[in-house]
């Protein structure tokens, strides 16, 4: 008896099969393509993040640039001072990235809308200018520097193909783990506070506690992101924490749709290779990534995603 | 403590405080008013500052018929900008305004940077202010006092604008409640986009006659939206009073504070201020809406 | 046995106004029970500060015998206490089905699961059907909230509160904007609810009440003036005037 083809089984598919592929690429492509992959894939983990706070809890943050520049610091100073393990530094990034989130979360998810969007932009600034005065630490404009290459399994990652291929494994599991997470009941709450925070609450659901929750699970998702840039960069500067830089994964995520997971690192991969072609032709990059963001918010509001999922919903309805 | 070096810094921060007066005073009325968080006002404040450069440039006026011609063009601009992309958008949640204005700020400045170049650009002082004036022992530009005041006669017109005049009268009552407001028959939406560009104008206005004193660049914006913002939350959404109020706060702690703790002083700022948001969401003096 | 819900001296002012002003409760176990009165009355108020979404300014409520005054609504629903909205609050963006997975996933104790897949939780699925059925919406389940009837959707209202399987239900105006036949619809499912639940409910609809009620507050300018069994309180002069004289006042 042959077995249904559900969509769930096809998606899955399209999955395995884009994974395979991006794990195959580095055998096809230049170095310097390699290394754009490799920004933006930690990109999308970064967009991604930021979505389960705006698509799937109705958070728009305008300073989510804050958990990413603040991991990069975080990491880059213990890789460099202490030691460049890998999982250590990750791990010591993610301690700070949670306990500041947890604090400052405390306080920003007691707003909403416009009041949140601008209390996350405040606590964004506030990390970049400590960033810019705490001197003898972040070492000021400067930024840090040196950060040595990461080790991991007895290895230096050094070497283009290798961190690649860490920073797939990083994307795959930020993306399963998102997954599993918006599928599950709590995240089911988050989308309900989100359609309607009052009826949530009156049906059991806490929503400042979620709502919480929501906000250090997106910071901790955003400080693997900047752990590995750091690696990546070798350093940091505090323009990782300025608020053109909360703007640009907020328009990521809003580009390629938010509430959908794949659709923002689809927007976060396209923004930075479309980046990557033209600043190296155009000097107006941000007039015109202004104008399709403007685009975007008036006639696409759902994003790549959004057409994407139509042309998905009409290739099955028309095979059944 | 060098009560001198206080006083100067107070004084600074007067005059900063009159520049970022007229462009919270414009933010908080376009919120009062139409209820949208307006992103790009930093842009509108910048493009003043290359209005002026180009009117000057172009057809060799002075200064001063250039400093009303700015604001002139870009109320224009204004109007134009929200015609096309914020009215479009009136009927969904305010979080949309503010993407919408981040989106345009980004072209605004870009476009700036685009014709005119990153480089930063001096305007000289001009000649009807110039050299320096006796203030308790230090001598002190006298253009900065001159514009300052220029600044609060201006503010005190848009007082008594709002307060005086039927146009006033109406805008008080479609900030008070634009449902009521549209039933007695007032027409909001080319009130809406009037008041939008007039906003604009006060920034553009701030942005052209405060050049020669902090000269002029793409991101001339960027500090002084932030600060606005600041400001407007302070005093409350929507409070004129409250937003003037704030605007002093802002700019005399940034003065004051930025002499002793330096760039702390901003952080400290950030931090009052999501403070207010959280305990007591209509501002200090609580009339403001909620953000 | 204590009570399902007593609420005692209950006061709510706002500024000098007080909206509610020494109201005092009791609803026995099983019991329908209605709270009537002209607009303005502090009905809802009343309501809205037993369910959580004011804070009392003074007095008492009491969920099964504990002191809940105060409490937040998610936390009344761990107590068993469920309420519907005077303006219909439902997750218009979702299916009716995951309308009410939702609050049996939330009764089930599941709101902070993050790694179960929440469409596999089968005790969600279960208890929705069994409630759609009762209230008649199980052809509906597919579609989107928002699309529903406003007749269906305020049933909806009521189904999500039964799937928390309260002790205490508050019902808030449920026939509001109602026809005949819709408004008859809710008062056989208030009727039905009597084994699993007691019942509150605020009502402006006069017939409905006296049909299905128990017991009868009345309520005017934050007070309680006259409470009794349906008989009692149609025959008593108090209530005559208080509404007779308002309904002449409020229909002008």
């Amino acid at each position: 008896m042959a077995k249904i083809v559900t969509p769930a089984d096809c998606a899955q598919v399209i999955r395995v099969l884009a994974t395979a592929l991006l794990l195959m690429l580095p055998y096809f492509v230049a170095p310097f393509t390699l290394t754009l992959l490799t920004e933006a894939l930690i990109l999308a983990i970064w967009a991604m993040s930021l979505d389960v706070l705006v698509g799937f809890t109705g958070l728009v943050a305008f300073g989510h640039a804050a958990p990413f520049g603040l991991a990069s610091y975080a990491a880059g100073y213990f890789a460099r001072e202490v030691s460049p393990d890998f999982f250590a530094t990750l791990v010591v990034a993610e301690i700070v990235v949670v306990a500041v989130a947890a604090a400052t979360g405390f306080v920003a998810t007691r707003a909403s809308g416009v009041a949140f969007a601008i209390i996350s932009l405040a606590i964004a600034q506030v990390l970049f200018q400590i960033a810019v005065a705490w001197r003898p630490v972040t070492e000021g404009m400067d930024g840090l520097a040196n950060v040595p290459l990461p080790r991991a399994f007895g290895t230096s990652f050094g070497e283009g193909r290798a961190f690649y291929v860490l920073t797939v494994a990083a994307f795959v599991g930020a993306y399963a783990a998102l997954r599993r997470l918006v599928d599950s009941p709590f995240g089911h709450t988050l989308h309900a506070i989100r359609t309607n925070e009052g009826r949530a609450a009156a049906i059991g659901i806490n929503p400042r506690l979620h709502k919480w929750l929501a906000f250090v699970i997106s910071w901790a998702i955003a400080g693997l992101a900047g752990t590995l840039l750091v690696f990546m960069k070798a350093g940091t500067t505090p323009m990782a924490l300025h608020w053109t830089e909360s703007g640009n994964v907020l328009a990521m995520t809003i580009f390629g749709g938010i509430g959908t997971l794949f659709g923002p690192a689809i927007g976060a991969i396209t923004f930075d290779v479309l980046r990557d072609e033209f600043t190296s032709r155009f000097q107006a990059w941000q007039f015109v990534f202004g104008l399709v963001f403007i685009l975007v918010v008036l006639a696409f509001p759902s994003g790549i995603a959004g057409i994407v999922n139509v042309a998905w919903k009409s290739l099955w309805r028309s095979r059944s | 403590m060098d009560l001198n070096f206080l006083f100067i810094s107070a004084l600074n921060g007067v005059v900063y405080g009159a520049f970022l007066l007229l462009t919270s005073l414009g933010l908080s009325l376009v919120f009062g008013l139409g209820r949208v968080v307006n992103f790009a006002h930093g842009a509108l404040y910048a493009l003043g500052g290359y209005a002026l450069i180009e009117v000057m440039r172009r057809t060799g006026v002075g200064f001063w018929p250039a400093v009303l011609a700015a604001p002139l063009l870009v109320f224009l601009v204004a109007m134009a900008i929200e015609r096309t992309t914020i009215y479009p958008i009136r009927n969904r949640p305010e979080i949309y305004s503010l993407l919408m204005t981040f989106g345009i700020s980004l072209m605004m400045i870009g476009a700036v940077e685009f014709v005119w170049g990153t480089a930063t650009s001096l305007i000289t002082v001009p000649a009807l202010f110039a050299g320096t004036v006796d203030v308790l022992g230090n001598q002190y530009p006298l253009y900065r006092l001159a514009a300052t005041t220029i600044s609060l006669v201006t503010a005190g017109g848009v007082f008594a604008v709002i307060q005086l005049t039927p146009v006033g009268l109406r805008i008080r009552a479609i900030s008070d409640d634009a449902e009521v407001a549209e039933a007695v028959g007032i027409d909001t939406k080319w009130l809406l986009t009037l008041v939008f560009g007039a906003a604009a104008a006060l920034a553009a206005f701030a942005g052209a006659l405060g050049a020669p004193i902090f000269a002029i660049y793409p991101e001339m914006g960027t500090n002084i939206l932030l600060d606005s913002f600041l400001a407007v939350i302070l005093g409350g959404l929507g409070d004129l009073p409250g937003s003037a109020i704030g605007a002093f706060v802002v700019a005399l702690t940034k003065a004051i504070g930025g002499g002793y703790i330096a760039d702390w002083s901003v952080a400290v700022l950030f931090l009052v201020v999501a403070a207010v948001l959280v305990l007591r969401p209509t501002g200090i003096f609580g009339r403001g809406r909620i953000a | 046995m204590a009570q399902p819900l007593v609420v005692q001296d209950l006061c709510k002012a706002f500024g000098a106004f007080r909206a509610v002003d020494g109201v005092n409760l009791e609803i026995g176990a099983g019991r329908v029970h209605s709270l009537i009165g002209p607009n303005g009355a502090g009905k809802t108020t009343t309501f809205n500060c037993i369910s959580g979404f004011l804070r009392p300014s003074g007095g008492q409520v009491l969920l099964g015998g504990r002191d809940v005054t105060g409490w937040p609504p998610h936390r009344l629903v761990a107590g068993g206490l469920a309420r519907t909205f005077q303006i219909t609050k439902v997750f218009g963006e979702l299916p009716v089905a995951e309308n009410l997975a939702l609050a049996a996933r939330s009764r089930a104790g599941l709101n902070l699961n993050m790694w179960r897949r929440a469409r596999s939780a089968a005790v969600a699925d279960r208890e929705s059907e069994e409630i759609l059925d009762l209230v008649g919406l199980a052809d509906q389940a597919a579609l989107r909230a928002d699309q529903l009837g406003h007749g269906d959707k305020r049933v909806l209202e009521v189904a999500i509160a039964l799937v928390l399987r309260p002790t205490v239900l508050l019902l808030d105006e449920p026939t509001a904007g109602m026809s005949t036949a819709e408004t008859a619809r809710i008062t056989t499912l208030v009727r039905s609810l009597v084994n699993r639940t007691s019942v509150l409910l605020v009502e402006h609809d006069i017939e409905m009440v006296l049909a299905i009620s128990d017991e009868i507050t009345v309520m005017t300018r934050g007070r309680v003036i006259a409470h009794g069994t349906p008989d009692a309180i149609v025959r008593d002069a108090g209530v005559q005037e208080a509404y007779l004289g308002a309904t002449e006042a409020s229909f002008w």
